[in-house]
C-alpha cells in the first residue's frame, strides 16, 4: 500500500499533467482519544483514528473538492479524471467564476512539540480530575447530583501541497475537557458547562485555574439558587469578564468579518454579516474596540501557522479603534474582492474544503485595573461569565446570559444577581466600550461552519471590558 | 461519478479484524464497517459555488472483557493493522470501567433494505443539475437564491460475537435552500427524504413565488407573549433539543429535564414523538443499529406520556432497561422524530384561517440552553416572519427571540397541522416529520 505522501504528491503532478488552473492537495489525519467520567467513574474510553486526502480543484473558474479515505493512485487517478471532466464540460456560467492569485511557493515543516506529552502524562490528569471530582462531591452549600468530565485529546496531522509548489507539513497536539455539572437544591436543578483547552502538551494546562474556574462555578451555583437577586432592569453600566468578552469577539465582530460570508457564500448555512465589501475603514465601534484574530500563539486551542491552502497565518486587525480595517480571507474570497488570502482556510478534516475561519480572536487589552473598571461604573452589573447566548443571521441581535454575575453599587461589587441577560445589538454594544482592563484570559472553543457543518478548534477571549448603558433583561 | 459502494475492501477488513481480536481473546466484539459516498452541489446568489464529493470508508468497534465498553473508530487504512491491534487490546486490559457489559440477545441475520429507503441512482448528477438549472432561472430576477443539495448512499455492515451479522444500503438527500428578497428579508426552504427523483423544482418555484408574496414589508416585532404558528423547519430545531433529551446518556447524566420521569404524563395534550426506521420517506431507513440490534417503531412519547429513552446496550443497563436500537456503541440517540399531535385533520388553511391574533415563525438557529436540567432555552428567528390576523397574513417580521423551557412548551402546544414533511435545519442533525405546529403564550425578547 502506498502512503498518503506520495499520493498527495502524484495528485499534483497528475493534476498539472491535465492542465488543471489550480489544485492543492491535502492529506489530513487526527488520531483522537477520548476519556468520559461521570461523577468520578470512568464510562468510556475512545480511540479514533481518521485520515484520507482532500483535492480542492479550480478549473475553468469552476471550484470542485474531492475527498477520499482510499490511499490508492488508482483512484485519485480516476477521482482527478473526473474532476478534468467536470470543470470541461459544465458551463461554467452557471458557476461563480474563481481564480485565486498566484502566490510564493514555500516549503515548510512545523510540529509544535508537547511539554509533558499527553499520552505520557494521562493519567496524571485523570488523578487530577478524579481528585477535582471528589472535591465537587464534597462541596456543601450544594448537592452536586452529576459530574461530567470529557477529554478529547486530538494529535492533528497536515501535509499540504499546491500546484504552485508550496509544501507545508504540520503536525498540533490539542487538548479539550468540556464538564458539565449538575447541582440540585430545594426541588430545583441548576446546570453549568465549561471547557478548558490548549494546544501543545499538558506543561501547557493551567491545573489551579481550571479547579478555581469550576470551584467558582459551584459558588455561582449555590448563589443562584440561594443568595442571587433579579438583576435591575434597563440600560445599564455593565463590566464584562474575559470569557464574555470573548464570545462577543467571537460571534459579534470575528464570524461577521469572515469574507465568505460577506460573499454570501454561507447564505444558507451559517448566515451572512452586517458588513459589506465596501466596509473597509468604516467606523463601527468606538475608540476603544480593537478585535484581533491571530492564531500564531503556540498554546492556544485555535493555533495554526499555515492554512489548509500553504499560507502563513498572521494577526489580523479585524477592527482597530473602532474602524473596520480587514477581513478573514481564504484565496478564493481574497481573489473576488482582489486581495490576498491572509491564511484563513481551515477545515475540520479531509473530507471538507477550506473554509474562511478564525483562529484565536480577542479584544485588544487596555489600561486599566478590574477595580477600576467597576468603580467606573458605579451602578450596574459585573458579568464574569455566561451560559446561554446566541446571535441572528447577520451578526446584529445578539444576547448573552450571565451566569456568575454581580451588582455594582457605588463603584463596589456587591450582592450576586441571578441571570442577567445581555440583550442588545452589536452597532450599540461596539459603540458603548468605554473601557479596558489590562489583563487578558482566552478561552477555547468549538466553532461550526460550513454545509455538512465543520468544527475547528478556537479560541476567544479578551481583559474585562466596561460598557455604558447597555440593555439588560431578566432571564 | 463511477464510483459506487464497493465494499469488499470493508468487509475484508471486518473479518481480519474480527479474527485477530479473536484470536487475542476478546470477550465480546462488534465490528461496523461503512461505507459513504456524498455529493454536494452549493450554491450561492444564483450560482453555484463548489461541486464537493466524499468518498469515505470508516470501521467503528465496540470491545469489552466484560467490564465496560471500549470504542474505536478506524477511518484511517494506511495504519499498521498489527499495530492498531495492539493498541486496542492494551487499552482494553487497562479498562477501568466497573460498569458490568454483557452483548445485546444473540443469534440475528439481517440483511434488509427498508422499502423505500435506498434510490439506486440518487447519485446521478445530471438530475440534480437539471433541477438547478430550472430553479435558479426559475425565480424572478429580484431574487437570490443560496444553498445546497446533498446526495448520500451508505453502506453498513456488521459482524459481531454474539452472531449477529448484516449489512444494509440506504440513501437520503438534503435540500437546503434561502430564498433571498434583499440581506435582510429571506424566506428558508427545507427538505430532506430517502430518494431525491420526487423533487422537482415545479413546487419549489412555486413556494418560492409565494413567499415572496409576503415579503414586501417588515419590521421589528414588540417584546411580548404571543401565540406563536411554527414552521415544520422552525419546530424540527426545537424538536432536535428535545430529542437529544430523551438520550439515555443524557438522562443517566442528569443533564435532561425528563430524567426520572419514564411513565409520566409530561404533557396534558395528546403528543405522540416516535422513530420509525419504517415511516415512509424517512431519510433514516436503518434497520439495525451500531449493536445489530433490529430498529422498529419506539415511541418517546405516547399520548403525552413519557413512555421510552433512547437507549442502547450499555445505557439501557445502567438505566435497568432494555436498548430500544438506538446504538451508537459508545453513545445512543433518535435517529429521527415523528411528531404528532391527536388526530390531526385541520388542514393549515384551516388552522390559518382560525387564528385571530398569532404570528407564523418560518426558521430558527442559535438554540442554546442555560439549563439543561431544568430544559430551559432560547433560540433566534432566522429569516422572515408573518403576522397573522383574523386568519390572514397580515406583513412580516424579524428579530423574534423565543424564550422557553421544554416542559413550558409541552404544555402550550395546542394544535399542528395536518400536512406534514420531513425536514431538517441546517444546525441540527436529527431528521423530523411534522407539520406546522401552535404554540400558545410563548415569550418574545427582541435585542434592541
Amino acid at each position: 500500500m502506498v502512503g498518503y505522501r506520495d499520493v498527495v504528491e502524484y495528485s499534483i503532478d497528475y493534476g498539472l499533467s491535465k492542465n488543471l488552473d489550480m489544485i492543492i492537495s491535502r492529506f489530513q489525519a487526527s488520531n483522537k482519544k477520548i476519556i468520559e467520567l461521570l461523577n468520578g467513574k470512568e464510562i468510556l474510553e475512545r480511540i479514533d483514528r481518521d485520515s484520507g486526502i482532500g483535492i480542492r480543484v479550480i478549473n475553468n473558474s469552476i471550484h470542485v473538492h474531492t475527498s477520499l479515505n482510499v490511499p490508492s493512485i488508482e483512484v485519485v487517478k480516476r477521482k482527478i479524471d473526473e474532476v478534468y471532466s467536470i470543470t470541461t464540460n459544465l458551463d461554467s456560467n452557471k458557476f461563480t467564476n474563481v481564480e485565486v492569485l498566484e502566490t510564493e511557493s514555500k516549503d515548510v515543516t512545523y510540529v509544535l512539540k508537547e511539554d509533558k506529552a499527553f499520552l505520557d502524562y494521562e493519567n496524571d490528569l485523570l488523578e487530577f480530575i478524579r481528585g477535582l471530582d471528589a472535591r465537587i462531591s464534597r462541596y456543601k452549600e450544594l448537592e452536586v447530583v452529576s459530574r461530567y468530565f470529557k477529554i478529547i485529546y486530538t494529535d492533528e496531522e497536515k501535509y499540504v501541497v499546491t500546484s504552485e509548489g508550496s509544501r507545508i507539513y504540520s503536525r498540533i497536539p490539542r487538548l479539550l475537557i468540556i464538564y458539565y455539572l449538575t447541582g440540585k437544591a430545594e426541588g430545583r436543578f441548576i446546570s453549568k458547562s465549561g471547557m478548558v483547552g490548549l494546544s501543545g502538551g499538558l506543561g501547557a494546562l493551567n491545573y489551579t485555574q481550571f479547579e478555581e474556574d469550576i470551584m467558582n462555578d459551584l459558588k455561582a451555583m449555590h448563589s443562584i439558587i440561594f443568595e442571587s437577586i433579579n438583576p435591575p432592569e434597563g440600560e445599564l453600566n455593565i463590566v464584562v469578564g474575559n470569557e464574555v468578552a470573548g464570545i462577543i469577539a467571537h460571534e459579534a465582530v470575528g464570524h461577521p468579518s469572515e469574507a465568505d460570508r460577506i460573499l454570501g457564500f454561507e447564505g444558507a448555512q451559517a448566515g451572512e454579516s452586517y458588513l459589506n465589501e465596501d466596509s473597509i475603514d468604516e467606523t463601527i465601534g468606538s475608540s476603544q474596540v480593537t478585535v484581533i484574530d491571530d492564531p500564531t500563539f503556540p498554546s492556544m486551542y485555535g493555533f495554526y501557522l499555515y492554512d489548509d491552502e500553504g499560507i502563513p497565518s498572521k494577526r489580523r486587525f479585524l477592527i482597530e479603534r473602532g474602524i473596520v480595517k480587514e477581513f478573514l480571507h481564504n484565496r478564493l474570497t481574497g481573489y473576488l474582492m482582489g486581495t490576498n488570502s491572509n491564511g484563513s482556510a481551515r477545515s475540520e478534516s479531509f473530507r471538507d474544503e477550506p473554509l474562511v475561519r478564525m483562529g484565536v480572536t480577542f479584544f485588544e487589552p487596555g489600561d486599566y485595573e478590574l477595580e477600576e473598571l467597576i468603580r467606573e461604573a458605579r451602578y450596574g452589573l459585573y458579568i464574569k461569565s455566561f451560559t446561554e447566548w446566541n446571535i441572528d443571521d447577520l451578526r446584529v441581535n445578539q444576547r448573552y446570559v450571565g451566569f456568575e454575575a454581580y451588582l455594582i453599587d457605588g463603584g463596589e461589587i456587591s450582592h450576586p444577581v441571578k441571570y442577567p441577560v445581555i440583550e442588545t445589538n452589536t452597532y450599540d454594544l461596539l459603540s458603548s466600550l468605554i473601557g479596558r482592563s489590562k489583563e487578558i484570559r482566552m478561552y477555547p472553543g468549538i466553532c461550526g461552519k460550513g454545509d455538512p457543518m465543520q468544527l475547528v478548534p478556537v479560541s476567544f477571549g479578551g481583559p474585562h471590558l466596561l460598557f455604558e448603558r447597555i440593555r439588560i433583561l431578566r432571564r | 461519478m463511477s464510483l459506487e459502494l464497493s465494499s469488499i475492501y470493508i468487509k475484508e477488513l471486518i473479518d481480519e479484524l474480527y479474527k485477530r481480536l479473536s484470536d487475542k481473546g476478546v470477550k465480546h466484539i462488534i465490528i461496523n464497517g461503512y461505507t459513504k459516498i456524498s455529493k454536494s452541489f452549493r450554491f450561492s446568489r444564483n450560482k453555484i459555488d463548489l461541486l464537493k464529493e466524499v468518498l469515505s470508508h470508516k470501521i467503528v468497534l465496540g470491545l469489552s472483557n466484560g467490564k465496560g465498553i471500549y470504542v474505536s473508530t478506524l477511518s484511517d487504512f494506511t495504519v499498521d493493522l498489527d499495530e492498531y491491534v495492539e493498541t486496542l487490546i492494551n487499552t482494553l486490559n487497562r479498562l477501568k470501567s466497573e460498569i458490568e457489559y454483557s452483548p445485546p440477545e444473540n443469534g440475528r441475520e439481517i440483511y434488509e433494505i427498508i422499502p423505500g429507503g435506498y434510490d439506486d441512482k440518487i447519485l446521478q448528477s445530471e438530475n440534480v443539475m437539471n433541477f438547478l438549472d430550472k430553479v435558479l432561472s426559475g425565480v424572478p430576477e429580484e431574487v437570490k437564491l443560496s444553498g445546497s443539495i446533498h446526495l448520500n448512499k451508505v453502506k453498513h455492515m456488521i459482524k459481531t460475537s454474539y452472531d449477529v451479522e448484516g449489512e444494509y444500503k440506504r440513501t437520503y438527500y438534503i435540500l437546503n435552500l434561502r430564498v433571498f428578497k434583499d440581506k435582510d428579508i429571506t424566506y428558508p426552504l427545507n427538505r430532506v427524504g430517502s430518494s431525491f427523483k420526487k423533487q422537482s423544482p415545479e413546487p419549489i418555484l412555486e413556494e418560492i413565488s409565494k413567499s415572496l408574496e409576503n415579503m414586501d414589508y417588515y419590521n421589528k416585532i414588540e417584546e411580548g407573549r404571543y401565540n406563536i404558528l411554527f414552521s415544520p423547519l422552525a419546530f424540527a430545531n426545537i424538536l432536535h433539543y428535545v430529542g437529544s433529551m430523551f438520550s439515555g446518556a443524557e438522562i443517566y447524566s442528569n443533564l435532561s429535564p425528563f430524567s426520572g420521569r419514564l411513565g409520566e404524563s409530561i404533557t396534558e395534550h395528546d403528543i405522540d414523538i416516535y422513530d420509525d426506521p419504517r415511516e415512509e420517506g424517512s431519510p433514516s431507513a436503518i434497520p439495525f443499529d451500531e449493536e445489530g440490534v433490529p430498529r422498529k417503531k419506539v415511541y418517546f412519547v405516547k399520548n403525552g406520556a413519557l413512555k421510552s429513552y433512547a437507549l442502547n446496550n450499555v445505557y439501557g443497563k445502567l438505566l435497568g432497561l432494555k436498548t430500544t436500537g438506538h446504538a451508537g456503541i459508545d453513545s445512543p440517540y433518535p435517529k429521527s422524530l415523528i411528531f404528532k399531535l391527536g388526530d390531526t385533520t385541520t388542514t393549515l388553511d384551516e388552522l390559518l384561517t382560525s387564528l385571530k391574533d398569532a404570528i407564523l415563525i418560518n426558521n430558527l438557529w442559535y438554540t442554546r440552553f442555560s439549563n439543561y436540567r431544568e430544559g430551559v432555552f432560547s433560540t433566534l428567528q432566522r429569516d422572515i416572519g408573518l403576522y397573522i390576523k383574523d386568519g390572514s397574513f397580515n406583513g412580516g417580521f424579524k428579530g423574534a427571540r423565543i424564550n422557553l423551557s421544554i416542559n413550558e412548551l409541552l404544555q402550550n402546544i395546542r394544535i399542528m397541522s395536518k400536512e406534514n414533511i420531513w425536514t431538517k435545519p441546517w444546525d441540527v442533525d436529527i431528521p423530523s416529520k411534522l407539520g406546522y405546529v401552535l404554540v400558545e403564550n410563548v415569550k418574545i425578547t427582541t435585542g434592541v
